[in-house]
């Protein structure tokens, strides 16, 4: 199988020690997020650890396809660790990345890299093809993630010009490159410890869930940087260009746009933040990408950031200057700068401000802070406000801790849970799309580990018909068609009814299957093969025929391309399936039972409208009712407690987990080759059956 | 011993100038004015190729020139290597180590290039030229000495020399007796084929390189040609290897090194490792021979 | 005839003067031939015909994917290595728009400087490839001038350290992994890969002098539309 390097960098960092793994060992896992879990698996023994324990042991993959041209795929990077986000237990957890690191390990020679143990001191890791080196770094200690980066590509490129060709060293035919290294680094935030820091690549590329940053900081790693000038082989270059120019016309055409109303990720737009009227930009795309979704301004602020970077502070700026500013550019900039997770500050500053409201925030106050609260939507609040977290001052030193264990030290955390002031709907993350209406989203968040921000059925079932409501235009397709299309893409369960969010059908079977899918399908194609999640999977696309688009055909026809094994889609769900019970055995290993297994407590409690995060639109979803689809909303749901009890135990089923418990039963486990899985988990006396 | 030195100064002054010329003709210097970051550097392959030929017409006439000597002086020595051996050896020597240590530096076939940046890449192109001259110049000069003196059946190898290599290293061991060699050892009869293959091989496939740069030949012969030139190369290497430990790392040869640099070797060796050279020369059979000779033929000759 | 004998016999020393008398006249010829060839050394600038094609790009529009790199790899190698890219993009993710990215393609120079510095001319402007300026590699000798000779920074000739030759930007005249027809008449795999359409092919000579005739607006109203300065 072709796409592998066929080495990965294992680096011992107590005693700073360098040695390969190689990577046939783990064939069988493919890459990203499967070989990432069977690695920490085999290398991290005692697995309820705190994140902040040394013998944590963080992978970051890429897979077969990185570096190559499948489109919104080749780009892209899976690290993993335990976490130290979320509440009450720290899971083992992934988050990714994209840019052009991973591609570069790749270039480089390497599959991929893992951390273990602690550094007495900080170092950064400097990676030149094959030459690894563990040196000191006291002089990027305390250095912003921006500067950082280009303080290394300085050291690495010394003596060299920008523009020029660079030969790696001059002992052999060693390479010659014009690139600058591949960057990834933490800023003060991991540094400093807190519980919510990123790992920032080049501008804009952010790992941002779980707190990874924090592990690393613990770990005293401030960097990994990488440059390569090696090839990746691929089985079928010509049918690898002839499988992206026949996506080609499934993608926008930038020379003749024509709008559709709706969210159609593999045609979306490039180039989708949102800066203040008149600044010019261009798209930029991570390596490989056909979309480019990000940007870089005439100002060079926000680079690289979009989405949530210019949404979460995006609403308040709005609110206090009536249209967006570059104070919105300046928030985007500083959580890269600082490397912290955005989510958890959108989070947060809602629950002040909702605080306030009642009187509980201000100096002598309930919540002891002289934070200016009247200045949300200022440049200089949003900078004072992520300083005084990643430094661990004044309010700060609470907040650091995640929202969960700040509202807990507080006292309050169950009330705000309760009331939904503090909206940590999965694991005390920060709610991002609402598991009350967009199920498929909360059920695969909470039966996971953190909030699982896979968009794959929220772009078609969600936002398209909510979208096209709110412009008063008819959807691309009926919600009859929309299942129908479904029906066809999700193999092997080929079910129209598991897109049917209405009241009955959150608590059935084809839910079941529409997370089990889900979760099959994300965990070996968007985890492990790395597609992105911003064009992939493509259920619903106007450019396609009939409105269809690639996904399960692109899939697996750029796998073969890539490297010329024939994987057929349902094999690779099964391989999916795998991954995920081998996850859900860390997390058993871990402490994890069925009674833990519930959504942020206001998600009974309260009726789901917008306002829990900056960015929701009332909810219209796909329902089948009376004996027929159609698109409606269900803003105002409350989930029922014993249904979804219920609807637990169905899935549990499904899956082959001990209803009891939520377990893995062994057979099950034996079945996909995790016999040892089963084996372990008896042992310690957390088999399911 | 004078002409010797001065032979091999003036080999080493050949080399000298010519080192110094590859270097400075390796420096870069601005080609295209008005374009600041076009540079150039002087190939002299490119420039100087029609000294090749030259260089083999100058070995001709020197080969042609030189007289050879005489084999015996007195008692103790013999006149093994003549100064013009010694010219066409040394010449031959110093500039196939600088032909294969370019070519290794630069990089062929499997071997990995060494060198970085293009000056240096110019600087050993260079001096790889520099070797090519002396090279052509020595080869020519022994081809033109061999065939003008008529000697190379001298050199070529009979089918004996099979079994007498055999049995002139496994008496080394003590196993059987050392064979009556010529003045050329068995074993280093049947290697000058070898050396005429390869040594053919790069030059027949080098004059066609060094004409690329002068015509403009098809991309399918330059391709078998480099090819040649490559597999050339790794057998004079070969052989090169063979020889030096043969002839200088082996304690047995040690005789042999010295008259390669004096020019002559001690009678004893030569009675003893040449019989049938030193019966020639002298017109003595060699002891051992004399009682060969008796035994088998029965005839008394008187010592 | 063992050489010992002092005197050599009358054919040898007949073949001998013949010899003497032949080389020597020879090398004098040759050094006579070759006086005037000493003194004058300089390179006859002999025309070369104008390449059938060039590539424009639209710097402004480009989005770094690199995407162009990774094709141009693909379909001449047969796998994907940016070293092996005869375009280069070069960005930096800290500036702003539009210095932040350089596309760095091979101009197909009327007067150029990398044919005439090819000592066997293996780069050569090819007459079966529409005049464009490529590589026959198996003619390489490695001598390296070409990519010295390159005036643009970086040099647009690449040395290709897997295949230890050097290569260039052929317009995709030679392109075994790729089944589209290449070349100054043909397709190229990075205008044909670019997502965003920022790299055109031309049969029109750009003027030659700076970068305007190489950096153009590709930009259409639709990229208005989605919200990008089309100036």
């Amino acid at each position: 199988m072709k796409g592998h390097m066929g080495k990965i960098l294992r680096v011992n960092l107590t005693e700073r020690k360098i040695s390969i793994i190689e990577t046939k060992k783990y064939k069988q896992w493919y890459g990203g997020h499967g070989m990432g879990s069977a690695i920490f698996w085999d290398l991290c023994e005692k697995k309820d650890i705190s994140g902040f324990d040394p013998r944590n042991v963080i992978t970051i993959m890429s897979s077969p396809l990185t570096g190559t041209l499948v489109p919104a795929a080749a780009g892209r990077c899976e690290v993993q660790a335990v976490g130290l986000e979320s509440y009450p237990t720290e899971w083992f957890t992934r988050t990714g990345f994209g840019g052009r690191f991973a591609p570069m390990l790749k270039y480089a020679g390497w599959d991929g890299v893992v951390i273990e143990g602690k550094a007495d001191k900080p170092v950064w890791v400097d990676i030149r093809n094959g030459d690894v080196q563990i040196k000191d770094a006291d002089h990027l200690w305390g250095l912003d993630a921006w500067t950082t980066q280009k303080k290394i590509w300085q050291e690495v490129r010394e003596g060299q010009v920008f523009g020029e060709w660079a030969t790696m060293d001059t002992r052999r035919d060693s390479g010659r490159t014009t690139q600058k290294p591949a960057v990834l680094t933490i800023g003060p935030a991991g540094e400093n410890l807190t519980r919510v820091a990123s790992l920032i690549h080049d501008a804009g590329n952010g790992a941002g869930e779980g707190g990874l940053g924090g592990v690393w900081g613990s770990k005293n790693l401030k960097a990994i940087s990488v440059i390569g000038t090696g090839s990746v082989e691929v089985a079928d270059p010509q049918e690898l260009m002839a499988a992206r120019m026949w996506i080609r016309d499934y993608g926008i055409n930038v020379d003749d746009y024509k709008p559709v109303v709706g969210n159609f990720p593999f045609a979306g737009n490039p180039n989708i933040g949102v800066f203040p009227e008149g600044w010019g930009s261009r798209p930029q795309g991570c390596v490989g990408c056909h979309r480019c979704c990000r940007g870089r301004t005439e100002t060079g602020m926000s680079n690289e950031s979009h989405c949530m970077e210019l949404h979460y502070y995006g609403a308040y700026d709005i609110k206090k200057h009536g249209k967006i500013t570059q104070a919105n550019m300046r928030a985007a900039d500083l959580c890269q700068q600082y490397g912290i997770n955005v989510y958890q500050l959108m989070a947060m500053i809602r629950w002040l401000t909702i605080l306030a409201g009642k009187g509980l925030v201000g100096p002598g106050k309930m919540i002891d802070t002289d934070l200016p609260l009247e200045d949300v939507g200022e440049a200089s609040f949003i900078e004072e406000f992520i300083r005084r977290i990643s430094y661990k001052q004044e309010i700060g030193a609470v907040l650091a801790e995640g929202l969960a264990r700040a509202a807990e030290k507080y006292g309050r955390l169950e009330e705000d849970l309760k009331s939904g002031a503090a909206a940590l709907q999965y694991w005390g993350h920060p709610q991002h799309y609402d598991g009350r209406t967009e199920v498929e989203w909360g059920y695969g968040s909470i039966l996971g580990e953190r909030d699982v921000n896979e968009h794959d059925f929220n772009w078609c079932c969600y936002w398209t018909p909510t979208v096209c409501g709110l412009y008063g235009v008819e959807p691309p397709v009926t919600a009859k068609e929309l299942s129908e299309i479904m029906a066809e893409k999700l193999r092997p369960y080929c079910d129209p009814m598991m897109i049917d969010y209405s009241d009955e059908g959150i608590y059935s079977e084809p839910m079941a299957k529409l997370v089990a899918w889900h979760r099959h399908y994300t965990r070996f194609w968007k985890a492990s093969l790395c597609l992105c999640d911003f064009a992939w999977a493509d259920f619903l696309n106007p450019n396609g025929p009939n409105n269809r688009g690639v996904t399960p055909d692109g899939e697996v026809r750029f796998f073969k391309a890539v490297t010329g094994q024939d994987l057929g889609f349902e094999e690779s769900l099964e391989i999916g399936r795998k991954m995920w019970n081998l996850d859900r055995a860390i997390w058993i290993l871990q402490g994890r039972h069925r009674d833990q297994e519930y959504l942020g407590e206001y998600s009974y409690q309260q009726p789901a409208v917008p306002g829990y995060t900056n960015f929701e639109a009332p909810y219209t979803m796909t329902v089948f009712e009376d004996g027929e689809w159609k698109y409606k909303s269900v803003v105002g749901r409350i989930l029922d407690k014993t249904k979804f009890d219920e609807w637990k135990t169905r899935y549990y089923k499904l899956e082959g987990w001990d209803p009891a418990t939520g377990w893995p039963l062994r057979r099950t486990l034996e079945e996909i080759g995790l016999k040892h899985v089963a084996d372990e988990l008896e042992s310690q006396g957390k088999l399911g059956g | 011993m004078v002409k010797r030195l001065t032979s091999f100064l003036g080999l080493l002054a050949v080399f000298a100038l010519g080192i110094y010329l590859a270097f400075k003709a390796s420096r870069l210097f601005i080609y295209r004015a008005g374009f600041a970051g076009s540079y150039r550097y002087n190939l002299l392959f490119t420039h100087y190729g029609w000294l090749t030929p030259i260089a083999a017409l100058l070995g001709v006439y020197v080969g042609a020139a030189s007289k050879r000597k005489a084999a015996v002086l007195s008692e103790e020595k013999i006149l093994r290597h003549d100064e013009t051996a010694f010219l066409t050896h040394w010449g031959h020597a110093l500039s196939t180590l600088l032909l294969l240590g370019t070519g290794v530096y630069l990089g062929f076939l499997f071997i990995p290039r060494l060198v970085g940046t293009p000056q240096a890449v110019g600087f050993l192109f260079n001096l790889h030229f520099v070797g090519v001259l002396v090279f052509l110049f020595s080869v020519s000069m022994h081809v033109t000495d061999i065939l003008v003196g008529n000697k190379l059946k001298e050199h070529l190898p009979e089918v004996r020399d099979f079994k007498d290599a055999i049995a002139h290293y496994a008496a080394k061991f003590g196993i059987g007796q050392k064979p009556r060699e010529g003045k050329f050892l068995a074993s280093e009869k049947l290697s000058y084929p070898l050396w005429i293959a390869s040594v053919g091989l790069v030059i027949s496939s080098g004059f066609i390189k060094v004409a690329a740069h002068i015509w403009n030949l098809p991309a399918g012969i330059m391709g078998v040609t480099t090819l040649f030139h490559d597999m050339g190369a790794i057998l004079v290497g070969l052989n090169l290897l063979v020889h030096i430990v043969m002839s200088s790392i082996m304690p047995w040869s040690w005789p042999l090194l010295r008259s390669m640099i004096t020019g002559y070797a001690p009678a004893e060796y030569v009675k003893s490792n040449h019989a049938k050279w030193y019966e020639e020369i002298t017109g003595i059979a060699a002891p051992d021979e004399l009682a060969r000779q008796s035994k088998e033929e029965g005839v008394r000759v008187n010592g | 005839m063992a050489d010992h004998e002092v005197n050599q016999n009358n054919q040898e020393l007949s073949r001998r003067s013949f010899l003497k008398l032949a080389s020597g006249a020879a090398l004098g010829v040759a050094f006579g031939g070759a006086i005037p060839r000493l003194i004058n050394l300089g390179d006859g600038m002999v025309a070369v015909p104008a390449s059938g094609g060039y590539l424009l790009v639209d710097t402004k529009k480009c989005a770094g994917c690199v995407s162009c790199m990774l094709a141009c790899s693909l379909v001449h190698e047969g796998k994907v290595n940016l070293s092996l890219s005869r375009i280069q993009i070069i960005q930096n993710s800290f500036e702003a728009w539009p210095n932040d990215i350089e596309i760095e393609q091979c101009r197909q120079c009327t007067f150029p400087a990398c044919v005439e510095a090819c000592p066997t001319g293996a780069l050569r402007a090819n007459p079966d490839n529409g005049n464009v300026r490529m590589v026959e590699e198996r003619k390489c000798i490695g001598c390296m001038q070409c990519i010295e000779a390159c005036p643009q920074q970086p040099a647009r000739v690449q040395w290709n350290h897997e295949q230890k030759h050097s290569q260039k930007c052929d317009l995709c005249a030679n392109t075994p992994f790729w089944k589209e027809e290449g070349g100054a008449n043909g397709k190229q795999a990075c205008v044909e890969i670019c997502p965003m359409r920022a790299i055109k092919f031309t049969a029109e000579i750009p003027t030659q002098v700076g970068d305007l005739g190489y950096r153009v607006n590709l930009r259409t109203a639709s990229w208005k539309q989605l919200g990008m300065p089309i100036d």
